[in-house]
């Protein structure tokens, strides 16, 4: 009998097997449940295709959209509804990055101790950390143009603004609304665009930490510039000039050159240590991917490259990550789009960077763009004039509020619109004068 | 606000239930049973405290001689229901004396006798009844009180909760009375073990405590069809106590391993042959009127055959003759395309070859065997893969292969830990999803917390199981009860672990949670083997109790030789 009493030991053996894989199913059950209860096929969180019940907010408290027995509603305005449709999501889930979809969960009220009972039928409140009143005066801003305008507190991380057009109303879907181009997509998560001139903030930062004489250089400009067989042209000869004129009057020739004299490998280092080519993370969401394919060196690719030409692009929203490192002594947050959810900072330069680059993009506004066009703003900024071969240009302008009271980080892409000062700045200045209280 | 309470009460008074039956049932640390001894030539006794024990050098023998003229299994001691005693050689090299003559097979053996194994004199005393009872006395006096009727209680308020909740949210009479029915049977069968003087009944309340998370289930999906569940319930009951008392004997236990072999294949080709497809698997079959699984039943007749006594698994012969049958099975339910239950079959024959034969060689090969096999039928049929593409990547295809494992993960979550309540689910709505995705369905009604419960119920089964195989009378109790904790343990790892994507999606039941009928009944009678491996006193109404004192000599054969 102890023969068999030792050989029974191999009958437990499933029984192990069974709690290990009890153990996987209950940390998935704890660390997915949300997401699989809202599964848009779990009857037990939908009805007729809707979320059951749950409310979203602004960050005042503002409801945006609010759900009860399978009836969802929007705001009671149509600006509001189509300022805040990207964010929020429409009703088919069309919109990958509206809450909607992405934290139907928190909408609908799950948490792991009651999943989704919900005896009173109310459901849950997802407030999130976008201020309608920005949304609206971004898309009164920008009007019928494509464009995206992201605003984000950089001392938190939260985003305040996440505006794309063209936008439609959720309630009253237009019959062709899959004719309009990307309609879909948030432009300010979503979306990569060619930086234009305010990728030279990306050269202008290798440049201060690779050359250390950079400031004591002189630099001339002819209005053009001969790299390996072609040309890289300024609209006029900027003549000569210090490093932070060249920023401030954009200089394609000196910021060309300093992109050949760095090389491809510390310009494509700069480019990810920036942030402009990864993947940000906002609450489970991955912004669009930005790029920087190194050219040879030497060549007129790589030269282009330097002043955000050639095959270069950034997502909105990994433009104004940027400007809030800069802004916030090197260290940029990570981005939420809930109220009240803060994450860590990652130092993307030193603080010594961010203020030379802080300097200088002060300068820009006082010398190029006009202090007196953004009245009662501390504002630090950058313009883009992004060639796309479309008819006209894609418009930038990005920068921040160098202001303790309105820790505010922007980027403004607009395309098919023209020169970044002339079309992008206007809409950074109407969002700023509404997120400041003017 | 009742309704709020018993969520959390019902995995609240589970988990107690629970600890209960676990502390009775994997605590109880008692005097070994002693049903004779060895006298050795240096005047040490050696108590016999199986029916069936090996004498030889190897450390494993029961009772270990360590001369080097002893083989190391040199032969066994056996005693049958009746109390009569055999010796056997078991091919040793130095052979065995029986009062002095050599033994040429096995041989009855009494009291006083002689033995000599190779070169070790010793002489045999078989326990006399008075022995016997006093020893069992002796097991009575030390052993803490089982207190099985507080976790009936416990249960029985179980029940009633689940039930609420069912009532409270609009269910009808016809739900209570089911319920009621349930509990009717509850008592009824304690009623049985008690006036059987038998006070365990851990076994019965695990089971009756997942039979009635099964009631809530079927409450949910078919209510109509309750009344059906509690007839099931009652035949597997009957089925129950009829293996039972057929077990307490051991010899008559024993001699149905052929006629079980033979009807266990009989009965999977009338299916083969005669069963219309249904829902993918050819696993039914009709008889008037009422369809059933044959394999269920297959399973005890798989038990049966597969239990061996200690003097049958020193004999080669007997091993292969149930390898070739248990091959014919799996292969008989592969062509059927059932899959999961050609598994379940397959790893309780693994456990059952490996209890006989000791030898990792013999699992090693059959599950080399069984690789094999697996090629070539994946090679021959490329279409049986596709029914495992989905493994691990539900959520890739949840309108398609993943469409079953998807919805049960999302309505498990929406339970969250403790339940939208019974009736207040829709996985229900899904085919099957109170059988092959009852799990989730658990989940979604009554909680992660209640749902985790039921599995560990079983594992707590298996347990109890693995722990008395050392204690039981005879290997053939030890093989049948970790082959039946098997066969569970297998059927719950495919249905729970399939239908969240953990393992491919197959479609057997969750032993007695799962609506079907022959799974119902047939689980019932695989608990039977269990019951028959506990050999705690007076615990088992499947083990024979020495004879009260008052009723001496008319106990049949329980007296002295």
């Amino acid at each position: 009998m102890k023969k068999v009493k030792s050989r029974a030991l191999l009958a437990a053996a499933p029984a192990l097997a069974i709690l290990a894989l009890l153990g996987v199913f209950v940390f998935r059950f704890v660390t997915r449940g949300g997401a699989w209860a809202s599964f848009v096929s779990n009857p037990d969180a939908y009805l007729s295709g809707s979320l059951r019940a749950g409310t979203v907010t602004d960050r005042n408290g503002e409801t945006l959209y609010a759900a009860q027995n399978g009836a969802a509603s929007y705001a009671a305005d149509e600006l509001t509804r189509r300022a805040t449709l990207h964010v929020v999501g429409d009703r088919s889930y069309k919109i990958g990055a509206g809450a909607v979809y992405r934290h139907a969960d928190r909408i609908l009220g799950w948490d792991l101790l009651n999943g989704l009972w919900d005896p009173a039928g109310e459901g849950g409140t997802l407030a999130l950390s976008i201020d309608a009143g920005l949304q609206r005066a971004a898309l009164e801003a920008l009007g019928d143009r494509a464009g995206a305008v992201a605003v984000i507190d950089y001392t938190t991380g939260e985003i305040l603004c996440a505006v794309s057009t063209p936008t439609f109303d959720p309630d009253d879907p237009p019959e062709d609304v899959e004719s309009l181009p990307g309609v879909y997509l948030n432009r300010a998560l979503s979306a990569a665009l060619t930086p234009g001139s305010t990728f030279k903030l990306v050269t202008m930062t290798a440049a201060i930490e690779c050359l250390p004489d950079l400031y004591d250089r002189d630099f001339a400009c002819t209005g053009e510039m001969s790299v390996g067989g072609g040309k890289v042209t300024c609209p006029r000869a900027h003549g000569d000039m210090k490093i932070e004129d060249a920023l401030a009057s954009s200089c394609n020739c000196v910021f060309a050159s300093l992109a050949l004299e760095l090389g491809p490998e510390t310009m494509a280092r700069y480019a990810e240590k920036l942030g402009l080519t990864a993947r940000h993370n906002v609450d489970g969401l991955k912004t669009a991917a930005g790029r920087y394919d190194a050219a040879k060196a030497g060549s007129l690719d790589l030269a282009w490259s330097g002043a955000g030409q050639y095959h270069d692009l950034v997502c909105p929203m990994a433009m104004a990550r940027l400007c809030a490192a800069i802004a916030h002594n090197g260290a940029a947050p990570a981005l939420t789009m809930i109220l009240g959810k803060t994450g860590d900072f990652e130092e993307l330069m030193s603080p010594d960077t961010a203020e030379r680059l802080d300097k200088a993009m002060d300068y820009c506004v006082r010398r190029t763009y006009g202090a007196a066009n953004f009245p009662g703003l501390a504002l630090r900024a950058k313009s883009g004039t992004a060639e796309t071969g479309a008819e006209n240009p894609t418009a930038w302008f990005a920068g921040y509020l160098a202001d303790p009271d309105h820790p505010y980080a922007f980027a403004v892409a607009i395309e098919n619109a023209g020169s970044g000062s002339s079309q992008a700045a206007p809409v950074a200045n109407a969002v700023l004068q509404a997120a400041v209280g003017n | 606000m009742l309704l709020s309470a018993t969520r959390y009460l019902i995995p609240a008074l589970g988990a107690v239930i629970l600890l209960r039956c676990a502390a009775s049932l994997l605590t109880a640390h008692r005097a070994a049973e002693v049903w004779g001894w060895l006298e050795l030539g240096n005047g040490t006794r050696v108590e016999l405290s199986n029916w069936e024990n090996i004498v030889g050098r190897a450390r494993s023998a029961d009772v270990v001689l360590p001369y080097k003229s002893v083989s190391r299994t040199h032969a066994a001691l056996l005693r049958d229901s009746a109390g009569h005693w055999t010796v056997q050689d078991l091919g040793s090299k130095t052979g065995v004396k029986l009062r002095g003559k050599p033994l040429t097979g096995p041989a009855p053996v009494r009291t006083g006798d002689a033995l000599i194994f190779g070169g070790a004199k010793c002489v045999f005393h078989a326990a006399t009844a008075r022995e016997e009872r006093d020893r069992a006395q002796a097991r009575r006096d030390g052993r803490a009180g089982l207190h099985s009727t507080v976790s009936v209680l416990l249960l029985t308020a179980f029940v009633a909760l689940v039930a609420a909740q069912h009532l409270l949210t609009g269910a009808g009479a016809s739900v209570a009375a089911a319920f009621g029915g349930l509990l009717a049977l509850l008592w009824g069968s304690y009623a049985v073990t008690r006036a059987l003087r038998r006070t365990g009944f851990e076994v019965e309340t695990l089971a009756f405590m997942l039979t009635s998370v099964g009631f809530g289930v079927c409450a949910t999906s078919d209510p109509g069809a309750l009344w059906k569940e509690l007839a099931l319930l009652a035949a597997g009951l009957v089925l129950y106590f009829l293996i039972g008392t057929y077990l307490r004997d051991l010899g008559r236990a024993r001699k149905l391993s052929v006629p079980m072999a033979a009807a266990g294949i009989a009965l999977l080709l009338v299916n083969l042959l005669t069963a219309k497809s249904i829902f993918g698997a050819k696993n039914w079959l009709e008889v008037a009127g009422i369809s059933f699984q044959p394999s269920e039943f297959v399973k005890i007749c798989f038990i049966f055959a597969g239990a061996a006594t200690l003097d049958r698994l020193f004999t080669r012969r007997n091993l292969l003759l149930f390898v070739g049958f248990a091959a014919a099975t799996v292969l008989c339910l592969a062509a059927m395309s059932d899959f999961g239950t050609a598994a379940v079959f397959f790893v309780t024959y693994i456990v059952i070859a490996f209890m006989r034969s000791g030898s990792f060689a013999t699992v090693v090969l059959s599950l080399a065997g069984a690789g094999f096999g697996a090629f070539l039928a994946v090679t021959a049929r490329p279409y049986i893969l596709r029914r495992f593409a989905a493994w691990g990547n539900a959520w890739a295809d949840p309108s398609g292969a993943g469409y079953q494992q998807t919805r049960a993960m999302a309505a498990a979550a929406s339970g969250g830990l403790f339940g939208l309540g019974g009736g207040q689910g829709r996985l229900y709505k899904i085919f099957a999803a109170d059988t092959d995705m009852v799990f989730g369905v658990v989940c979604e009604e009554l909680g992660l917390v209640t749902a985790v419960l039921c599995v560990l119920t079983v594992l707590l089964l298996a347990l109890f199981a693995v722990r008395a195989a050392g204690s039981a009378r005879s290997t053939f109790y030890a093989i049948a009860a970790c082959a039946a904790v098997t066969v569970m343990l297998t059927q719950l790892a495919l249905n729970v672990f399939g239908s969240v994507d953990l393992l491919p999606f197959t479609g057997v039941t969750f032993p007695l949670v799962s609506r079907g009928g022959s799974s119902l009944i047939a689980t019932w009678g695989l608990l039977a083997f269990v019951k028959a491996a506990d050999a705690r006193q007076d615990a088992s109404f499947t083990v024979p109790a020495p004879p009260p004192a008052e009723r001496r000599g008319r106990g049949k054969g329980e007296e002295e030789a």
